[in-house]
């Protein structure tokens, strides 16, 4: 499976990319974008090679969801599950972001289980 | 009201560190002004909408360093100063986040800024609220400010 991280915090596309890994679910490859522009330029450059999106919110540039209205547009990931990782958990956001298209939504701080726990089913609907 | 407002910060402080770095981070006792030596990294997160404000997380550079392994799992001597400060920013970002969803409205709905490098944010007339807590003995201040 090959994953995308997109936040714009080095230190947290490490952290997401280690809760991944120690996950249990077996990734051959993790790319990386620190916003929505440079993920839209991965997804374009790897079309129909990706299984999972996880993305913040709260970026410079282009946020999260404006990189999901641009998915949605492009038609760059049907199909692939979309999951936001945010700080942010307000209802009126989580509304925004499920109806942007996201799949799921985890809030920080978040354990490598949770993500499993958040990751896995949807891996296996999409399969 | 200033001490549900501590209450939640010593909630969302402890919480964010034991699941993002498995580690205990605790108020100092009996520390009404807090003043840490050498603190060098900071960063600053504005919140706004329904209140304005500001909420500041500030370490010395060692601390970063131990954090950022923690959180990283990378041995200290591989992290770059970069990742520290890095490290920094996102504590403040989701200790705020955390803090925040602690809070009924106003503060509760208030839009959260990026993080930025800066010790603090822009004086708005009221008290600030400091906060100095200890983790694998190191020290960390809190700072927050609502205008």
């Amino acid at each position: 499976m090959r994953a995308l991280i997109v936040d714009d915090s080095a230190v947290m596309r490490k952290v997401v990319e280690r809760a991944l890994r120690q996950s249990g679910l077996e990734f051959s490859e993790v790319l990386q974008a620190s916003n929505g522009q440079e993920a839209l330029e991965v997804l374009r450059q790897n079309q129909g090679r990706l299984d999972l999106i996880l993305s913040d919110i709260n970026m410079p540039s282009m946020d999260g969801l404006q990189f999901l209205e641009q998915c949605r547009v492009e038609r760059l990931s049907p199909g692939v599950p979309v999951v936001m990782i945010t700080t942010e958990g307000s209802e009126p956001l989580v509304l925004r972001a499920i109806a942007a298209g996201a799949r799921g939504y985890i809030c920080k701080p978040f354990t490598p289980e949770q993500i499993r726990s958040r990751v896995l089913p949807l891996l296996l609907s999409s399969t | 009201m200033l001490h549900d407002l501590t209450c939640d910060l010593d909630q969302a402080v402890a919480h964010t560190f034991r699941v993002m770095l498995a580690l205990d981070c605790t108020p100092v006792p009996d520390c009404p002004q807090p003043v840490v030596p050498h603190l060098c990294l900071s960063a600053t997160v504005l919140f706004s909408g329904g209140v304005a404000g500001w909420f500041a997380v500030a370490v010395d550079p060692q601390a970063a360093r131990v954090l950022a392994a923690y959180l990283t799992g990378m041995p200290e001597q591989e992290l770059s100063n970069t990742l520290s400060s890095d490290t920094v920013a996102e504590l403040c970002n989701v200790i705020a986040g955390n803090w925040k969803s602690r809070r009924p409205p106003p503060l509760g709905n208030c839009a959260l800024s990026l993080p930025s490098p800066a010790a603090r944010g822009p004086e708005c007339g009221n008290s600030t609220l400091t906060r100095l807590y200890t983790f694998a003995s190191h020290r960390l201040m809190l700072q927050v400010s609502i205008c």
